[in-house]
């Protein structure tokens, strides 16, 4: 029995590594799935990838950290579909700013990302409130929970503290909507990723000595980076009726890297 | 199937907690290795999870005792050659008693249980899991030992045990991760198996209401919502867990 049979599903940052994970994952469990992000071509590859017929998916390109772009979103989904189950936020993941990134426009597109997750989680958690149930899932960037792993290597510019704040900012928002939305049924919890295999973190790995590649490995403690589908198997946990009683939580996806 | 196949040892699976855990991991088609000291109930649930149609071997352990320990797990690996999954659930408290009025037996007999229980059955399991390059391991820890206890019933001793079984979750996962084990803890709060309601019953009604009111999902837990967490860390889909502590309770503290 798939897990989510007929769940509507709303997946932001749809078009990263991980959300386009979590969205193959919740198709194969047999969700209708909404997939968001800003760009149009990106989705649509997204789209073509999941196989699902049309009338269990949809896509929409929006900036969500404007809430004039938010609400159309909401009325959208449940024009077409209904109803809204899950709502899982993956720009955490998706929103990677390069190690290059000059400080400013770093920090402009992260605040973005985390604006973004308020605003959906806000948008839509009225909805899941009149159900009286609903699971919001929200993926923190790698440094919101613990520092970053690794340092930039020599000549590398930039900031990791970007990532660090806003992923910081998501898991404090999970923990408060938790106790808001907890006694309308709706259970709202975070993932922390640590080094998963994106197109960034694979871009910064080769960029790193050998040295350096040898250390970070020697952290952890299953001795490998993880795929996306494993970020994905967690969010479909937390977005499954087996977390039911669990809400406010952050699970470490990192291989034990950190552990707290 | 999630499991299937899957040989899984459940210590202290003839009730509650324990017993909905192995109850769960058989209907995902695992093999089901029930432990416990009770015998009237190991035999009942065991009869149980039987009719599911689940293969199951039961037997009388005490995990304190390492010898009893070790010959359980030879038992297991004779029966069936492996032993891929462990859930460290064996465990309990001997009520609210704080600082001044806990015996050292008391003391020693609680931190033989919760903690060195689960510890004698990580090494005594660990070979095997080694040469399979593959194992599960789930600690089952407390609310109260992650944070505090909300309802002050495990008792001091309890709280500090489970903060061990916290602290051993992170030193096995670490140790045994590149062999392809992974090692998590599941930190419930209160949860309404049989023992959970006898306890739930005997507290003041005042503190059974703030304990309610503090928790944004309003109630307490049931057994089944920790057994599907369980399968969820045994399975594939957490593969990338390890030293993680999943808290259960119904959003009482969040951290």
């Amino acid at each position: 029995m798939p897990e989510l049979l007929d769940r509507v599903a709303v997946v932001t940052g749809a078009t990263g590594v991980v959300g386009a994970a979590v969205a193959q994952r919740f198709a194969e469990e047999g969700a209708r799935i909404v997939l968001v992000d800003d760009d149009e071509a990106a989705l649509t590859r997204v789209r073509e990838t999941l196989r699902r017929p049309p009338e269990s998916m949809d896509s929409l390109a929006a900036d969500l950290s404007s809430e004039s772009q938010v609400s159309p979103l909401v009325t959208r989904v449940l024009a077409r579909f209904g109803r809204i189950d899950i709502l899982v936020n993956a720009m955490g993941m998706a929103e990677e700013p390069p190690w290059d990134e000059p400080g400013p426009a770093a920090w402009e597109r992260r605040l973005r990302s985390l604006t973004a997750c308020v605003l959906c989680c806000e948008a839509i958690a009225p909805e899941m409130r009149r159900q009286g149930r609903g699971r919001i899932v929200n993926i923190a960037a790698p440094a919101g929970r613990y520092r970053s792993a690794y340092a930039r290597p020599e000549g590398v510019t930039g900031t990791g503290a970007p990532s660090a704040v806003t992923g910081g900012g998501v898991l404090a928002l999970t923990r408060e909507l938790s106790l808001e939305l907890g006694p309308h049924g709706v259970t709202v919890n975070a993932v922390a990723p640590g080094w998963i295999l994106t197109e960034r973190s694979t871009r910064e790995w080769e960029r790193m000595s050998e040295r350096a590649r040898r250390d970070v490995l020697a952290e952890i403690s299953l001795s490998r980076p993880g795929r996306p589908g494993e970020v994905a198997g967690v969010v479909l946990f937390l977005a499954s009726d087996a977390s039911s009683y669990v809400s406010g939580s952050t699970i470490d996806v990192n291989g034990g890297w950190w552990m707290s | 199937m999630k499991l299937a196949e899957r040989v899984a040892i459940v210590t202290g699976g003839a009730l509650g907690i324990g017993k909905a855990i192995a109850t769960a991991c058989a209907r995902e088609g695992a093999r089901i290795v029930l432990c416990d000291i009770a015998a009237p109930a190991l035999a009942a649930a065991e009869a149980e999870i039987r009719a599911l149609g689940a293969s199951v071997l039961s037997l009388r352990v005490d995990v304190t005792d390492r010898a009893q320990v070790a010959a359980m797990v030879e038992t297991v690996l004779k029966t069936w050659g492996r032993v891929d999954i462990l859930v460290n659930n064996a465990g309990g408290g001997i009520g609210p008693k704080g600082l001044t009025e806990t015996r050292d037996d008391e003391w020693d007999a609680v931190v033989n249980l919760n903690l060195k229980g689960q510890f004698l059955c990580c090494r005594e399991v660990a070979a095997a899991m080694r040469r399979q390059a593959w194992g599960r391991i789930i600690n089952i820890a407390s609310n109260a030992g992650r944070y505090r206890s909300n309802t002050g019933f495990g008792g001091l001793a309890y709280s500090a045990a489970k903060g061990g079984v916290l602290q051993l979750t992170r030193s096995v996962a670490h140790e045994l991760g590149s062999a392809g084990i992974t090692v998590n803890a599941i930190a419930p709060g209160s949860v309404l198996s049989e023992r959970g309601w006898r306890e739930f019953e005997a507290l003041p009604v005042e503190l059974r209401e703030r304990v309610l009111a503090e928790t944004p999902l309003g109630r307490f837990g049931r057994a089944e919502e920790i057994a599907s967490i369980a399968v969820f860390l045994a399975s594939e889909d957490a593969s990338y867990v390890t030293g993680a502590t999943i808290v259960a309770n119904g959003g009482w503290c969040a951290a």
